[in-house]
């Protein structure tokens, strides 16, 4: 938590210093989660980046929301896990096509435990937070695709959790479309 | 200087994906996993089988247990549960040891999950063809999914299968890191498990990875099976005892269940405030309250009370 806020900071603290010259753009699309060993969710993504003058900073923030009811649970009696996070991103060589990349994550995960378990008292809510490594690409009409694999190191779940279903390692492909070119 | 970073680097690589052969350090004397102690059941099926033993049963309605133990352990896991039902006297019980288990480390390695299962189908087939015509299923933690994978896979002639009772199963194990043991495990070559006192000459000390990849797989293919719904048989009913919790079998294991049996009517999930994995073996553990007598009488009576 401390790491994100540190984070955030960082950013804030750039904008604010070079505000005239910079100018956002925001990306907005899609991310298919698939964690080693369970299911897969698929949700959307926004990021946050930043333009000065002609080349990019080499950083953004976003967030990503996604859920297992349109992955593996659609349609099969596969448990409904809803992922909310929010993300600070780095960007090596950010001016250039293929372009590698670091993540922090920082978020939420609720999983719907049923009817019965839940009646009982039992309520799945973890706080997680996780490393993300990979390459961005950029892609002809204003498109992007970030490409990641991941692992959370950090899960702390509710005391009223029963059990876990958080695993440690996940891939991730993103798709996104830059709103604001 | 660049060429040999890149050597060292790919030396390294090489070395670390190198399968690991290492045998662990084995202790013949106390250890399961060495040549010298082997589970009962292997020296004596008489007295833990009932095909084997072939009691004069004069009626067959006569309601069976076949009980099925977890991953890395035997026909111990069983043996309280196995007195009671003896000193009982309404039914019949047979303790099944699965394939590949209670032998040396190099039997245990070598064993798939379907090894692991063959002994319980063999059992079953044989009770029924022995005439017995009020079967039940008993399983313990992995024996779980080894019993719903032969019922859902139509392994077992079910026509005599009353009741299935599962005892802390493993759908989801509570390492999440199982998942990767197929990328890590040939570099480890085995993990260690710590063991009470009692528990010594029971259960593998050591853990080879194939054999763990073989518990991812069986897990995997449960939850997959459970994420497209498995229906239960119209003559058999489910029960599943779950700790709330437990440091082998995720307690989320019994949502996966809950969620994936589609005919609701037959299951039963009921949560035990316990915090022990496989709550009703009691024997070889070091702290037993009483608490934890009272809770496995309780459920072994419940469990008689299904027949």
């Amino acid at each position: 938590m401390k790491l994100a806020i540190t984070c955030i900071c960082i950013i804030l603290a750039v904008i604010t210093n070079a505000q005239d010259s910079i100018k956002p753009t925001i990306e907005l699309g899609i991310r298919s989660q698939k964690y080693t060993g369970f299911y897969t969710v698929n949700g959307i993504t926004a990021e946050y980046r930043f333009v000065k003058s002609s080349s990019k900073l080499p950083f953004g923030v976003g967030m990503n929301m996604t859920f297992s009811k349109l992955g593996s649970a659609f349609n099969s009696n596969a448990l409904s896990v809803n992922h909310y996070d929010a993300f600070f991103a780095y960007y090596f060589r950010s001016a250039k096509k293929l372009s590698p990349t670091l993540r922090v994550n920082a978020g939420y995960e609720r999983t719907n435990l049923g009817d019965y378990l839940e009646g009982l008292g039992y309520h799945n809510k973890a706080f997680i937070m996780g490393l993300e490594a990979g390459v961005s690409y950029k892609l002809p009409y204003n498109l992007r695709a970030i490409a990641t694999g991941g692992y959370n190191f950090l899960v702390v779940n509710n005391a009223a959790s029963f059990g876990s279903s958080v695993y440690p390692v996940f891939g991730q492909i993103s798709l996104v479309y830059n709103l604001k070119k | 200087m660049k060429l040999f970073i890149y050597l060292s680097l790919s030396i390294c690589l090489f070395t670390a994906c190198k399968k690991s052969e290492k045998l662990p350090p084995i202790d013949n004397a106390i250890d399961l996993d060495g040549t010298t102690i082997n589970d009962s059941s292997i020296t004596y099926p008489e007295k833990f089988l009932l095909s084997f033993a072939k009691p004069s049963v004069p009626d067959k309605s006569k309601p069976v247990f076949i009980a099925v133990h977890g991953f890395t352990a035997t026909t111990f896991e069983w043996l309280e549960f196995k007195n009671f039902v003896k000193n009982n006297g309404n039914a019949l019980i047979s303790v099944v040891l699965l394939g590949g288990h209670g032998r040396d480390y190099t039997d245990f390695k070598k064993a798939t999950w379907e090894d692991w299962q063959a002994p319980i189908i063999k059992e079953y087939n044989d009770l029924r063809a022995l005439g017995y015509t009020n079967i039940s299923l008993i399983g313990s933690s992995t024996g779980c999914p080894l019993l719903l994978e032969a019922i859902s896979a139509n392994k077992l002639n079910t026509d005599v299968l009353k009741n299935v009772i599962f005892i802390d199963p493993i759908i989801v194990p509570s390492t999440k890191t199982l998942a990767l043991i197929s990328a890590v495990g040939p570099a480890l070559g085995y993990s260690s498990s710590t063991m009470e006192q009692g528990e010594n000459g029971f259960w593998y000390k050591y853990r080879p990875y194939q054999a763990l990849e073989q518990l991812n797989s069986i897990t995997q293919i449960m939850r997959k099976k459970l994420e497209d719904g498995i229906t239960l048989p119209d003559n058999v009913s489910l029960t599943v005892y779950k700790a709330k919790k437990d440091g082998a079998a995720d307690p989320i294991s019994a949502a996966l269940l809950y969620n994936g049996i589609t005919n609701k009517e037959k299951l039963k999930v009921t949560i035990i405030n316990s915090e022990l994995h496989v709550f009703t073996r009691l024997k070889g553990r070091n702290v037993i309250t009483p608490e934890d007598k009272e809770l496995q009488k309780t459920i072994f009576n419940e469990i008689l009370s299904k027949l």
